[in-house]
């Protein structure tokens, strides 16, 4: 029902638009997941480490994968088919804290992200309306966040 | 085991910071999952009716509440403590796979209206013209996370 697999640093998991077919659950290593905005940029969107998971978006809602997963490190991954994923959380009960609570993460980053471009707007607007130039800073962190290069927080310079 | 629980209508059953390791199901009734801005102001995000569930992802992430949830009519839920998940979901799997559906596709929309507001704010600071007003209220509606207000 599950196998085993291993990617070396660098190798591709997973290319964005390909077919969701598996579920990865991570043994050992660090997994980035970036999503390629088009003509724009890459984003970083998350990451999983050992216990956690990836791969589950695409496998349950029937589409195809949204984002690439690239090997940080060397990684040990067990891999649930798509076919075998709700057999195997029938049977796997403990997980399901596992992958409700990567989808839970998930949820909240991107309503913290959502509350935060929302204060920024509301600022810029605010400036607008009384006839005043915003706040360079709050146009370099709008520009920042229209460039869509998001990249992880230990990484920012 | 699970735990059954009425509230009148107008009456919280947590609000937002509360710590509490469970969620619920409503049984009976409707519940409104509200956020305070920062000006003090709620915002409904979802209304929500019977056979449907919350409070989960603050329980399996182990976080204080994230938003208030409020009787709109008198109603009963379904307390489901962080003891009972396990087995409350293995018995009930296709709950299960329902819940997860239903935030997976949540999470699908919040994206693509994210990156739809954070085009339209890379035009908003290129353009010097008239147009800026309609693009602030496209950005405002793609952030927008309520579903009635």
């Amino acid at each position: 029902m599950n196998r085993v697999l291993r990617f070396s640093k660098g190798e591709v998991i997973y290319t964005q638009g390909s077919d969701a077919d598996l579920v990865y659950f991570v043994q050992y290593g660090l997994v980035r997941i970036i999503k390629d905005r088009g003509l724009v940029s890459q984003s970083y969107i998350g990451q999983a480490t050992e216990g956690q998971i990836f791969g589950e978006m695409g496998v349950i809602t029937h589409s195809r994968h949204s984002a690439t997963a690239v090997a940080v490190t060397d990684c040990i991954l067990n891999a649930v088919s798509a076919d075998d994923f709700e057999a195997f959380i029938r049977e796997n009960p403990a997980k399901m804290v596992v992958v409700l609570e990567s989808i839970s993460r998930r949820t909240r980053e991107l309503a913290r992200k959502i509350t935060e471009a929302s204060a920024l707007v509301e600022q810029y607007e605010k400036a607008q309306k009384q006839g005043l130039a915003p706040d360079s800073h709050i146009i370099d962190q709008m520009r920042y966040l229209a460039s869509l290069k998001i990249v992880p927080d230990n990484d920012r310079r | 085991m699970s735990e059954k629980i009425s509230y009148a209508e107008g009456t919280y059953i947590y609000s937002q910071g509360d710590v509490k390791m469970c969620m619920y199901r409503v049984l009976e009734g409707n519940v409104s999952l509200t956020v305070c801005k920062d000006n003090g102001e709620k915002l409904e995000l979802t209304v929500l009716s019977q056979g449907d569930f919350f409070g989960q992802t603050e329980l399996v992430e182990g976080l204080p509440r994230t938003t208030g949830a409020l009787a709109l009519s008198d109603c009963t839920v379904e307390m489901i403590s962080s003891s009972e998940f396990g087995r409350y979901f293995s018995e009930n799997p296709d709950q299960y796979l329902k819940i997860i559906s239903q935030m997976c596709a949540f999470v699908r929309v919040l994206d693509s209206k994210y990156e739809a507001a954070c085009v339209s704010m890379d035009a908003l600071l290129r353009t010097d013209g008239d147009e800026k007003k309609g693009l602030l209220s496209k950005i405002k509606a793609y952030l927008s996370l309520g579903g009635r207000r």
